[in-house]
């Protein structure tokens, strides 16, 4: 579904990527990880449009992709949440989940009943909501743009525990219906069994990928490449 | 207004303005009606400002200039005798937008104060070619001879009469806070909101956030032409005055005053704004020097302007 190749890109003259190449296929949960620093942030910006690529491809289903403007990638079928959440504080919650929807399988009750605890929030400002109740809320309006790929970007940072699962378990899910997610997360580790393919980025590059088991396997790897 | 006093205030104030005509008489300061009357085209001009200032975060520093298109070509088609008002209002209306479509589409390539800057520069664009036309007054400005008709064949329909033109602006007033009430509740609205707030990310989740605000600057220049249709015909004249960059500022005060992004805010600052400034130059020439500290208390210490004194605490 999704094909990034030789990637490159910075911000005005400081190159972050130096040739990234990933691939998402439909139904697959992929993991981007690595220490901070490492352009996964700036990757998951490239792919969707927020930031130019200096070299290289980003292609969807076989469509190239790479130096549209965002709307009109998003428009293609990428949903994109971003690291810090940034809902719309003056909107509620239903008119952040509306205000940018787009017709499809999604809609307002799908999305409550994925997110029950939104349902019962419907008319408070985004603003006003908890960091999970947050995070459920643009997870929830990226779904209701139709996505066929879901990109996140530090899914579950700063959450607690339990709401870190429940996260986990919905992009299980969404797993199961089809659609594609490449996610940044420190925490996968914890949800290893759902995740098809993890790629580990070290100084703009993709220095290693690979199964689930195969990282699992891999102290030395984890070690080395992820600790802070 | 979120509040349900605000919402009295607000009823309470259109209550005011509809019975003014009558009360001011009364009270023998007939001419109370003229200064209510001004406040109301004021306020209009003010709500189309705020449609982008207010929801979508646009600082906007040349809106008289729209204003000034409206009344313009009231007065230039009266001056030589077109005085049909299905004529004259549909074509300052368009003229308006059109302007406001030409220049939005470039000021929004910008933002913050160069923004600002491009508008009061479009605005003065087009002040002074009011001031070079002589043929139609120049400085000095140009005699609107006769208010809009609206006969129809034997059917004779018009707003010579003063209470006429005064209910009008009062009805089209209230037209427009509806209209606006009903577009800032749909998606259109939200969307605005969300431009305020953050644009990227609007434009991440697949909104063309340029298409949204050149469409809501438009619609905003084509309220403000609305505005300046009923003062020619209100004021019965026209002058290069209207669109002076001084104007667009009285407006841009008028917004954040009565409380940006809120429906009643313009209404509010256009009352608040005109009735003290007519009533501080009674006591003084130097009335400004009252007039500006009042105005930093408010911006300091009313935060959301007048308008925010009666919201709800979950204001956003």
């Amino acid at each position: 579904m999704l094909t990034v190749s030789g990637l490159k890109a910075g911000y005005d003259e400081f190159p972050v990527l130096f040739g990234v190449d990933l691939k998402v296929g439909s139904g697959e949960i992929i993991t981007l990880l690595g220490r901070n620093g490492m352009g996964k942030t700036t990757t998951l910006r490239v792919i969707s449009g927020i930031i130019k690529p200096k070299e290289g491809k980003v292609c969807l289903d076989g469509l190239v992709i790479s130096g549209w403007r965002s709307y009109r990638i998003a428009k293609a079928g990428i949903g994109f949440v971003p690291e810090d959440r940034q809902v719309f504080p003056s909107l509620n919650v239903v008119e952040n989940l509306i205000a940018t929807a787009r017709p499809g399988y999604w809609t307002l009750h799908k999305v409550f009943s994925l997110f029950p605890l939104l349902a019962d929030r419907q008319t408070i400002q985004g603003g006003l909501l908890s960091g999970g109740e947050q995070q459920m809320l643009v997870i929830g309006r990226a779904l209701m743009t139709n996505p066929r790929l879901l990109i996140l970007d530090e899914a579950t940072e700063g959450l607690a525990p339990m709401v870190r699962s429940e996260i986990w378990s919905c992009l299980g899910k969404l797993k199961d219906m089809g659609m594609a997610v490449l996610v940044v997360d420190k925490y996968a580790s914890a949800s290893v069994e759902l995740v098809d393919r993890h790629y580990i980025m070290e100084k703009g590059v993709i220095s290693w990928s690979g199964s689930s088991a195969e990282l699992s396997s891999s102290v030395m790897l984890r070690g080395q490449l992820l600790s802070v | 207004m979120d509040t349900a006093v605000g919402k009295v205030v607000s009823i309470s104030l259109l209550v005011i303005f509809a019975v003014m005509p009558v009360l001011a008489p009364l009270v023998g300061e007939p001419y109370y009606v003229d200064v209510f009357a001004r406040i109301m085209l004021w306020a209009m001009a003010a709500l189309g400002l705020n449609l982008i200032l207010g929801f979508g975060g646009m600082v906007s520093f040349g809106h008289a200039a729209y204003v000034g298109v409206g009344a313009y070509t009231v007065g230039i088609l009266s001056h030589h005798g077109v005085s049909s008002g299905f004529l004259q209002w549909p074509l300052a209306i368009g003229l308006s937008g059109i302007f406001a479509a030409i220049f939005g589409a470039i000021s929004l390539r910008t933002r913050g104060i160069y923004f600002i800057m491009i508008t009061l520069a479009f605005s003065q664009m087009l002040y002074f070619l009011a001031v070079s036309l002589e043929q139609y007054g120049s400085n000095d400005g140009l005699l609107v001879p006769e208010r809009s008709d609206f006969s129809i064949g034997t059917l004779h329909a018009g707003i010579d009469d003063d209470h006429a033109i005064y209910y009008v602006i009062l009805c089209i007033l209230v037209l427009c806070l509806y209209a606006k009430s009903r577009l800032i509740a749909g998606r259109f609205g939200m969307i605005l909101k969300g431009i305020k707030s953050n644009e990227t990310r609007l434009q991440a989740l697949g909104v063309s956030t340029y298409r949204y605000r050149l469409a809501a600057f438009t619609l905003s220049g084509m309220i403000c032409g609305l505005s300046g249709v009923l003062f020619a015909n209100f004021e019965g004249f026209v002058s290069p005055d209207l669109m002076h960059w001084t104007r667009s500022g009285e407006v841009l005060i008028m917004v954040i005053l009565g409380g940006a992004g809120m429906l009643f805010g313009p209404l509010f600052g256009a009352t608040v704004f005109l009735l003290l400034s007519e009533v501080l130059a009674r006591f003084t020439d130097y009335w400004n020097i009252i007039f500006g500290p009042i105005l930093i208390l408010v911006v300091l210490y009313a935060k959301g302007g007048i308008g925010g004194l009666f919201r709800g605490r979950n204001r956003g």
